[in-house]
Order: structure tokens, then C-alpha cells, then sequence
């Protein structure tokens, strides 16, 4: 009986350290990279922190606007990003975890790249009939791994539109529809 | 007794009223009409004996210290709020930022594969 009700206990607690986010959550040995990492950034925003954030969004700056509309359909943005000053820091046990959450039917990936140089880049959608209803980036390369999930229905038009606009690069507006790529 | 004395005692001696002394006063009151504070309290019961009791000279600052709490506690509750609000917003720009950015490197190196492709083909 002590055995279960600690097992209980534990998979609470293991739930409760995996993230906020109801769909994908973040191994707990992201949090040990954290301590490893030079550089690491935690953004976990759900529903009613956006919704705080959008309240204090411009409605006169036109990036601002544009972010505004991208997100207001969203139920929350989850980042973690680390840089290394080192090879190795990381394994891919850390992002297998991750990406074994995003199996079909319900998540699809739509690009990946694989690279010798041990660059590892993936973007998975999960689709609700013909909308996206979530977006998650792995960006796994020697030095620096990223992991970025949009919860909610998103356009990637939209996420295109800022493209040249917060030091975002331009973006193609065919994120979607594109088959896997694999380079060896 | 010198004259002086004399003087003074006529002086200091009781003497009664008139007898329409006390209709002539109580006339006179009539007669003067009150400020219109005083009146409004006249008129009102509540009001006279609420500001005549002590009781209101204790609610007073008690009131006025309640006042002063609510509005520093509500400042204080926009403070945090305007401060979480800001935090989140820098975020979601941050987050924004990080996801265009690793999805233009994704785009970058699928299209970099494609023209690899085309030179071999």
C-alpha cells in the first residue's frame, strides 16, 4: 500500500516538473541543462499569462499589432533554449523524450533535418481537421539545443508576417505542406 | 461709607426683571433665524445626534485610515500586475523572436538541401 500511494505521489510530482503545458511536456532533465548551459531561456506563458501579455501589447506599433493577432487564438507558448560552451552537454536521449510525445495521428512532422554535423532540426504539427492547432520547433545542434511549442491554433502566415520585423529573418509562407528532408 | 461705596452697592444690589423679560427674549429667538447647517441638522434627527455622538468622531479615522489601505492595497495590486505584465510581454516577444528565428534556420537548411539535390540531379 506505502509502495502505490509513493508511486502515486511520485507521478504527481513527475507531472507536475514535466511543464505546464497539458499537451508536450518538457523532460526534467531539461531543468539540469539549464545549470550546465551559458545561456538559457525558460518562456512558459499559458492561456491567461498571454492574455496579461496581450493586455500590455500596443495597439499602435505595428509589430505589436501583428504579434497581437498572432496570439489571440493561442493557448500558450512554451520555450527553452540553452547554449553551451561545449560539445556534449546535452544528449539525445533529452530530445528523444521530447519528440517521442509527438507521434501520429495527432502530431506530424512536416520538416526535419538531420545533419553529420550534428545538427538536428525538426517541426511538428498537430492538426485538427485542417487547422493547426499547435507547433512545436526542436532545434538540437551541438552547442545549442531549442525547443519552442506553440499550443493552440496558429497561422503560419501569420508567424511568417513578422518575418523582417523583430530581428526575425524573412520567412517563406510554406512552413506547412512540406515533406521531411534528410540529409546524411 | 464714602461715595464710591454708596455707588457700588446701588450698583451690586438684586434687582428684578421686568416682567416681560422672559417674552421679550424668548421673541428675540424666534425672531433670529439659523444658518442653513443648522437647520438642515434641526430638521434632520439622524444627522444631528449621529454628528453630536462620539461614535462619529471614532469612525471618522477609521474610516479615512480603511480608505487610505484600500487605495494603497489596490495601487499596490496594479503595480504588481502593470510589473507581471510587462515580464509576460517581454516574454511572448522573446518567444516570437526565438520561433521565427528557428523557423527561418529550418527553412534555411531544407532549401539549402533542395539545391544540393538539384546541383547532383
Amino acid at each position: 500500500m506505502k509502495i502505490l500511494l509513493g508511486l502515486v505521489m511520485a507521478s504527481g510530482l513527475l507531472t507536475h516538473a514535466w511543464g505546464a503545458s497539458d499537451d508536450i511536456k518538457f523532460p526534467v532533465s531539461f531543468d539540469k541543462l539549464g545549470e550546465r548551459a551559458t545561456e538559457s531561456v525558460d518562456v512558459a506563458l499559458d492561456a491567461s499569462m498571454l492574455q496579461l501579455a496581450k493586455s500590455f501589447l500596443s495597439n499602435e506599433d505595428q509589430e505589436e499589432v501583428q504579434v497581437k493577432k498572432l496570439i489571440s487564438k493561442l493557448k500558450g507558448v512554451y520555450v527553452r533554449s540553452f547554449t553551451f560552451d561545449k560539445d556534449g552537454q546535452y544528449s539525445m536521449a533529452d530530445v528523444e523524450a521530447l519528440k517521442s510525445q509527438l507521434k501520429p495521428p495527432a502530431w506530424s512532422r512536416i520538416v526535419g533535418v538531420t545533419s553529420t554535423k550534428g545538427e538536428n532540426t525538426g517541426i511538428f504539427l498537430h492538426k485538427e481537421g485542417n487547422s493547426i492547432a499547435g507547433l512545436v520547433v526542436i532545434a538540437a545542434e551541438p552547442r545549442e539545443l531549442t525547443v519552442v511549442h506553440i499550443d493552440g491554433p496558429i497561422n503560419p502566415e501569420e508567424l511568417s508576417e513578422l518575418g523582417g520585423h523583430m530581428g526575425i529573418p524573412r520567412l517563406d509562407k510554406s512552413i506547412s505542406g512540406k515533406k521531411p528532408k534528410e540529409e546524411e | 461709607m464714602t461715595p464710591f461705596e454708596e455707588e457700588l452697592r446701588k450698583a451690586l444690589a438684586r434687582c428684578e426683571p421686568a416682567d416681560d423679560f422672559t417674552e421679550r427674549v424668548l421673541r428675540q429667538t424666534v425672531n433670529r433665524e439659523a444658518p442653513a447647517s443648522k437647520r438642515w441638522l434641526a430638521s434632520n434627527w439622524f444627522a444631528s445626534h449621529w454628528f453630536a455622538s462620539n461614535v462619529f468622531w471614532r469612525v471618522v479615522p477609521v474610516a479615512a485610515l480603511l480608505v487610505v489601505l484600500f487605495s494603497a492595497a489596490f495601487g499596490y495590486r496594479e503595480h504588481v500586475r502593470r510589473v507581471h505584465g510587462e515580464a509576460a510581454k517581454e516574454q511572448l516577444l522573446m518567444a516570437i523572436h526565438i520561433a521565427g528565428v528557428q523557423l527561418h534556420d529550418a527553412q534555411m537548411r531544407v532549401k539549402s538541401i533542395e539545391k544540393s539535390e538539384a546541383v547532383k540531379q
